[in-house]
């Protein structure tokens, strides 16, 4: 089983046409509505797990890596603290996983890296704004979230392959 | 709750400033608060802001609503720092120091006068990154945020994009209430009811119809600006409205350049810690 996509599965890195446009916008949308909306699973009291994260994950893979710019943007924007520069990054890593690998594999990487890369990223930035002090600490209070939407991710995009050939075409 | 993006109608200064230079106020006085650790220094900037908020005559008490809907993470975050603040850990290894335990019976978690200077500090900083951000959302029309990243050499396509998404913001929040009354009449329980499990169950039974109408919103947003000859030469796209830097923008941006290279210097010579605010309350003997 290939674990990368062929040069014609991925098409351009850089292409972003009205569709990629459309889908940016949509999910950009559809982020920044779940988040005004407060829709998010309660892990702990104070602690909520937002929905808006699970969009900004798969939405890139739909937009391509330019369009995930303004998921990050847009998603990050109705946040209590300025987060555009934590999750402009991470959308434009997920749209990177999206274009290289093929399913499943690209399950696997987003497990890794939402338990890596993603949970590194809070933490430093929950430093950063002084929120919690330690790195062990804030790295493990991430971590809580990613539990969440590692099992999320994988049957949401399993649902949308099967039920919409639009998503199966567009993440592959 | 999260922070209200409306735009408050008015004729003050804030009103009147470019939206360049009021998100670089803004960027720069998150940087300028996450220098300083004192509660003096941070509060001064606090009282400032009100007085700005005052002055372009909108409510302090509207304003602040997004610190109030936050009040349970202020104060889970307080603690955090209270505790763990590089204050309190330091002060902490002098018994002496210790003013009471946060749980007593097992003289766990000491707190200290240092460890609540400087929490307070840090609970200042937090309220005034998120009030301030409310503020100039407060005073910037959506379109002036895009209107700003054209202006900042970002590609028309993205600034596009970026202004369709957020018309699409009121559409998704009424197909997302719209489906949870649905998912509700067909007795779903909600995110908040359950274990963990549950609610992990719960969570695509409303994400998945609220994607599949993103992915088909998306298809209309594309076949729409292209009937609208997106395709054709975008680069030399022009606005009905253009925005111009005048003088009170470029004087504006000479105060956040000093406000900036100012506050450097301070807190390279080591002022803004939270020792300044406890040596106060020491020599007062307090």
């Amino acid at each position: 089983m290939r674990i990368f996509k062929s040069k014609e599965e991925r098409g351009s890195l850089w292409s972003f046409g009205s569709i990629q446009i459309g889908y940016a916008a949509a999910f950009g949308g559809l982020a920044f509505a779940m988040r005004a909306l407060g829709v998010g699973v309660p892990i702990a009291p104070g602690m909520l797990m937002d929905a808006r994260d699970v969009v900004s994950i798969i939405g890139p893979g739909f937009s391509g890596l330019i369009g995930s710019i303004i998921i990050g943007i847009l998603a990050a924007l109705p946040s209590a603290v300025f987060s555009v520069q934590i999750y402009v990054p991470l959308c434009l890593m997920w749209a990177l996983v999206f274009y290289f690998f093929r399913h499943p594999w690209y399950h696997v990487v987003n497990t890794i890296l939402l338990l890596t890369v993603w949970n590194v990223n809070w933490a430093v930035w929950y430093q950063i704004f002084g929120f919690i002090p330690e790195f062990w600490v804030a790295f493990i209070a991430s971590l809580t979230g990613a539990v969440v939407y590692i099992p999320t991710n994988i049957i949401l995009i399993e649902v949308l392959r099967k039920y919409s050939p639009t998503a199966k075409r567009m993440i592959g | 709750m999260g922070l209200r993006i409306e735009v408050i109608p008015g004729e003050s200064y804030l009103h009147k400033l470019d939206a360049r230079p009021k998100f670089l106020l803004f960027l720069i006085l998150t940087v300028v608060v996450i220098f300083f650790t004192d509660p003096i220094y941070v509060g001064t900037i606090l009282v400032a802001l009100l007085l700005l908020t005052r002055a372009c005559k909108i409510s302090v008490r509207k304003t602040a609503q997004i610190v109030k809907a936050s009040s349970l993470l202020l104060v889970v975050y307080t603690l955090i720092n209270l505790v763990m603040g590089p204050g309190n850990v330091e002060a902490a290894k002098n018994p002496s120091n210790i003013l009471f335990y946060l749980i007593p019976t097992l003289n766990w978690l000491p707190v200290t006068p240092q460890g609540i200077v400087y929490s307070t500090a840090l609970l200042l900083r937090f309220v005034i990154v998120i009030y301030l951000l409310q503020l100039v959302l407060f005073t910037t029309p959506v379109v002036d945020i895009v209107l700003a990243l054209v202006k900042w050499k970002f590609p028309p396509s993205l600034a596009l994009g970026t202004s369709i998404g957020f018309n699409f913001v009121p559409v998704f929040m009424n197909t997302a209430r719209s489906i949870i009354d649905a998912q509700s009449c067909r007795g779903w329980r909600g995110l908040s009811s359950g274990n963990l499990v549950d609610k992990l169950k719960a969570l695509p039974v409303f994400l998945v119809p609220l994607f599949l109408q993103g992915i088909e919103s998306a298809q209309k947003i594309a076949v729409a600006i292209e009937a609208r000859g997106f395709g054709y030469n975008i680069g030399k796209r022009t606005y009905r409205r253009e925005i111009r830097l005048n003088s009170v923008d470029y004087g504006t941006l000479v105060i956040e350049v000093i406000l900036l290279a100012g506050s450097t210097i301070l807190w390279y010579a080591g002022y803004g810690t939270y020792m300044f605010t406890y040596s106060l309350l020491a020599r007062m003997k307090i």
